[in-house]
Formats: C-alpha cells, sequence, structure tokens
C-alpha cells in the first residue's frame, strides 16, 4: 500500500474521532456557557472543542505531504474553489446584510467553507480522473 | 514567428481579455451599487428588496467565474503553483478564524457581519501570496 | 503532452497498480498520465524514464511534433 493510502486512512480516522470528541466538548461548552454568563474564564473554555480538530489538521498535513502531486494540485484546486466560493457567497451576503436579513453568527462560516471544500474536491477529481 | 512568440501574442491577448473583463465588471460593480441604494432607499418596504440588494454582487461573481481561468492561463506552472499554496494558506487560515471566532460567539463575544469574512480572506491570500513566493522564489 | 506510457506498460505486461507502486504514485495519477490528462513533473518523468530504461523523450511528446 502506498504511503499516501496509509496517511489517507489515518486522517479519515481522525476526522470521525474529531468529530465525535468536537461534539461531545461543544455539548459541555453549551452548558458551561449557560450555567455560568459571567465568569472570565468562560473564553478559554469556549475555545476548547477546537482541540480534537488540532490532530485532524496535523493528520492532514501529514496526508498532503505523502500525496502524489497530481493529488496535490487537486487539494489545492479544490481548496481554491472553497476559497473563492467561500469569498463570493459571504461577499453577497453582506448586500442582504445591509438590505436587512439577519446577521449570521459566524458559526455558519465554517461548515459553509467545509461544504465548498467537499465540492471543490469533487469537482477537481472529475477534472483530472 | 517562433514558438515563442505565438505564446507572447496569446498572453498578450489574454491579458487584454482579462484588463477588459475586469474594468466592465468594477464599472458594473460601482453603478449596481448606486441603482440598488437609490432603488432601496425609494422603497424601504419592498418584498423584491432583496432581489435589488444582491445586484452588485452578479458582475463580481461572473468575474471570479469567467476571469479566473483567464487569469490562470497568463500564469506559468511555478506561479501557478504559487498561487494555489497561497489560496490554500488563506482558506486554512479563514477556516480555523471562523472556527475559533464562532466558537468565541457562544461566550459572548459580539457577532460580526459575514461582509468581514470576505476581507478576512482577501488579507489572508496577500499573505499567504507573500510567504509562498518566499518559499518558492 | 502525449506519451507511449500505456505501450510501455503493455510490453511489459504490467497493470496500472503495478506501475503505481513501482513509482510510488497512486494508480489514477498513472492513469491521468496514460490518458494525456495529466504532464508528470520532471522528477516523475525522470523516474518513469529510469523504470523503462529509455530516455524521456523516447516516451514523452510534445503536442505538437
Amino acid at each position: 500500500m502506498l504511503d499516501q493510502d496509509v496517511a489517507k486512512r489515518i486522517y479519515d480516522r481522525w476526522v470521525w474521532v474529531a468529530l465525535i470528541v468536537y461534539s461531545g466538548l461543544l455539548g459541555g461548552v453549551i452548558t458551561v456557557m449557560q450555567t455560568y454568563p459571567d465568569a472570565a474564564w468562560r473564553y478559554p473554555v469556549a475555545i476548547t472543542p477546537m482541540i480534537p480538530w488540532v490532530f485532524t489538521v496535523g493528520a492532514y498535513v501529514r496526508y498532503f505531504r505523502r500525496m502524489d502531486e497530481l493529488h496535490q494540485r487537486m487539494a489545492l484546486e479544490a481548496f481554491a474553489f472553497a476559497f473563492a466560493g467561500t469569498a463570493l457567497l459571504t461577499f453577497t451576503y453582506g448586500f442582504l446584510d445591509f438590505a436587512g436579513l439577519p446577521r449570521i453568527n459566524w458559526w455558519f462560516v465554517w461548515p459553509v467553507m467545509g461544504t465548498l471544500w467537499f465540492i471543490g474536491g469533487f469537482v477537481a477529481r472529475r477534472r483530472w480522473l | 514567428m517562433t514558438p515563442e512568440s505565438t505564446v507572447q501574442a496569446g498572453r498578450r491577448a489574454t491579458m487584454r481579455r482579462f484588463r477588459y473583463g475586469f474594468i466592465i465588471a468594477t464599472l458594473a460593480y460601482v453603478g449596481l451599487v448606486h441603482l440598488s441604494d437609490f432603488v432601496l432607499d425609494a422603497n424601504p418596504g419592498a418584498s423584491w428588496r432583496y432581489a435589488i440588494a444582491v445586484l452588485p454582487a452578479v458582475p463580481v461573481a461572473v468575474c471570479v467565474v469567467a476571469l479566473v481561468p483567464y487569469y490562470h492561463h497568463l500564469l506559468d506552472e511555478l506561479q501557478q503553483r504559487i498561487q494555489l499554496e497561497a489560496i490554500a494558506f488563506a482558506f486554512l487560515g479563514a477556516l480555523i478564524i471562523a472556527f475559533v471566532y464562532g466558537l468565541l460567539e457562544l461566550a459572548g463575544l459580539p457577532g460580526i457581519a459575514w461582509k468581514w469574512a470576505w476581507v478576512l480572506m482577501v488579507a489572508l491570500w496577500v499573505i499567504g501570496d507573500w510567504l509562498a513566493r518566499r518559499r518558492r522564489l | 503532452m502525449k506519451n507511449t506510457l500505456r505501450e510501455l506498460r503493455a510490453e511489459r505486461g504490467w497493470t496500472q497498480a503495478d506501475l503505481s507502486e513501482q513509482l510510488g504514485v497512486s494508480r489514477q495519477t498513472i492513469n491521468a498520465i496514460e490518458t494525456g490528462k495529466y504532464d508528470p513533473s520532471l522528477p516523475l518523468a525522470f523516474r518513469i524514464a529510469a523504470l523503462f530504461g529509455r530516455p524521456i523523450e523516447a516516451i514523452f511528446h510534445p503536442d505538437g511534433s
């Protein structure tokens, strides 16, 4: 098996681990925030759900380094697609916000980015494979 | 004509098209911003005001979708790689910042308008471009 | 770029997977090179040339000529 495939398997596993740990931590954080709305330490506590993702990002970086040149290219193109898509969407929403639609929390920015990244990966694969 | 000069001529033609496209899109954007402002001011309660509000985004979207391939064509393979790396950096940076800020909103930090997300992304692109150039050139 | 990778591979009776293993790139990348969708980097082109014991220009040809 290629190093690339091994690294992908490890990365895939980390995505699931992070999703599960993140959901648990997020639930905990929301409860804590409601219980102690004024505590000074709530900011550092609020960002704890990102800890599992640090490992996922690390696993992705290792995976990227082990990708062959075409897979690296496709990965970069997927990012570029998602970048353009996110920038356009947030740009457009700026106008809707101005016209009176409610502000959306930044909370929802990263799921949008993740979804566009996924679509970008699909588009890049169609182009090259 | 030697092959080099054909390539050069092709690049120049592409560059021209790119520049015209960019200028037209910018003018359309500026015009539509004023038009939509005017229409929205005159009809504050209209149900179709959202459709008017997004009009200025249309030339920008067309610009991005139609001109990116041209822009890409203007770059040699190393420049393309540098741009892709810079954009990947900007995307990941923005993803991480948006993720962390979303969590801090839970803790009570004020919400920020979405339009700052694209400003952040462009700023990170500039930084990524600088980093990628330092690494590769 | 055009190339004769598919023919050379067939001569040796290798599958795309065999070739991918020997070159350390994925099978999908081998396929993209064979179909002319992707031009390999210079280091990869040299690895391919070394594997088949031929000069690069005997395997890869610019589109025009």
